[in-house]
C-alpha cells in the first residue's frame, strides 16, 4: 500500500503535536531530524500502521457518509 | 430509511460492507471504533437534541449492521458488548437498509458497466499544519475511489466536485448550492488525535 510510510507519519506526528508519546523509536528521515532533533516517532510499525488505518477508515466511512447526502 | 442521518449512516457501512475486501472490511472496523472513540472524547457534551444519534449509538448502528451482513463480526460484536438476541435482530436490520437504499436509488442506477463523467476531484492546497494529512488523503486515492464509485453507479443530474480542503474547522459537509462535497483536512487530523487519545496502548 503506497499510502503508508512511517517518515510520512512521522510528520503528521510532528503536525499534530503528537509525537513524545511513550513507544518504541522510529527512525526519522534526516531533513526532519535535523529541524527537529529533540523529537522522535515513538510508534511501533503496527502503531503507525494501526493509525494510518483508523485515520483513512474514519474518511472512507465520511465520504460515503456525505455522498449520501449527495444522493438525497 | 429513518431520519437523514441515520440512513446516509446505513449507506456508508452497507456500502463499505458491500466491497467485501479484506481491506475495507478493516477500514470499516475503524470506522466503527471510530464512533467509541469519539464517545469517549465527548461525554461531557452530549447533545440529546441533534440531528445526529450519540457518536456511541451510531458506533453500535455501524456494528449492528456488520454483523447483521458477514458473521465474521459476530466475536467483536460479542467483545463490545452486543448480546445475542440484538446480533440476530441485525441480519434483519442489514437486509432492510440495504434494501430499502436499492430500492429508493433503482431508478437513478445506471446500466451495469456503464461509466459516469459528472464527479471531479479537486484537492486545494492544505497550510503548513495539514500538509502531511493532506498529501496522505491524497496519496490513499480515496476520495477518487468514492467519487468513481457514485459516479459510474447513479446516474446523477447535474455536474459535481468532491473537494479537499482545509476549512478552519473539524468536519465534512455535502454542498447542495455548490454542488460540493468537501472534506476537511482538519477532521482527518481529528481521527489521528483520537486515536492516538483514545486507542493506543
Amino acid at each position: 500500500m503506497n499510502w503508508f510510510d512511517l517518515s510520512k507519519w512521522y510528520r503528521l506526528c510532528l503536525g499534530l503535536g503528537l509525537c513524545l508519546l511513550p513507544f518504541l523509536s522510529v527512525p526519522v528521515d534526516q531533513a526532519h531530524a535535523k529541524d527537529r532533533q529533540d523529537a522522535e516517532l515513538e510508534l511501533t510499525d503496527q502503531q503507525a500502521n494501526d493509525l494510518a488505518m483508523f485515520v483513512l477508515g474514519n474518511t472512507l466511512f465520511t465520504l460515503y457518509h456525505e455522498s449520501g447526502h449527495m444522493l438525497v | 430509511m429513518g431520519q437523514e442521518e441515520d440512513a446516509v449512516d446505513n449507506l456508508a457501512t452497507v456500502s463499505m460492507l458491500a466491497s467485501d475486501t479484506p481491506q475495507m472490511d478493516e477500514y470499516l472496523v475503524m470506522a466503527m471504533l471510530g464512533w467509541f472513540a469519539l464517545a469517549a472524547e465527548s461525554y461531557d457534551e452530549l447533545v440529546f437534541y441533534g440531528e445526529h444519534d450519540l457518536d456511541q449509538q451510531r458506533g453500535y448502528q455501524t456494528l449492528c449492521l456488520m454483523v447483521g451482513a458477514d458473521e465474521q463480526f459476530n466475536d467483536l460484536a460479542s467483545d463490545l458488548g452486543l448480546p445475542d438476541d440484538r446480533i440476530d435482530s441485525c441480519i434483519y436490520e442489514y437486509e432492510l437498509a440495504a434494501d430499502s437504499w436499492e430500492a429508493v436509488t433503482a431508478d437513478v442506477v445506471r446500466p451495469e458497466g456503464e461509466k459516469g463523467n459528472k464527479i471531479s476531484v479537486v484537492y486545494e492546497p492544505a497550510p503548513e499544519d495539514l500538509k502531511e494529512v493532506a498529501d496522505l488523503f491524497q496519496e490513499s486515492g480515496l476520495l477518487e475511489q468514492v467519487a468513481g464509485e457514485m459516479d459510474d453507479t447513479f446516474e446523477l443530474p447535474e455536474k459535481i466536485t468532491y473537494k479537499a480542503q482545509s476549512c478552519g474547522e473539524m468536519n465534512a459537509f455535502w454542498d447542495p448550492e455548490a454542488r460540493e462535497m468537501v472534506m476537511c483536512y482538519e477532521l482527518m487530523a481529528l481521527f489521528a488525535t483520537v486515536f492516538v487519545e483514545e486507542l493506543m496502548e
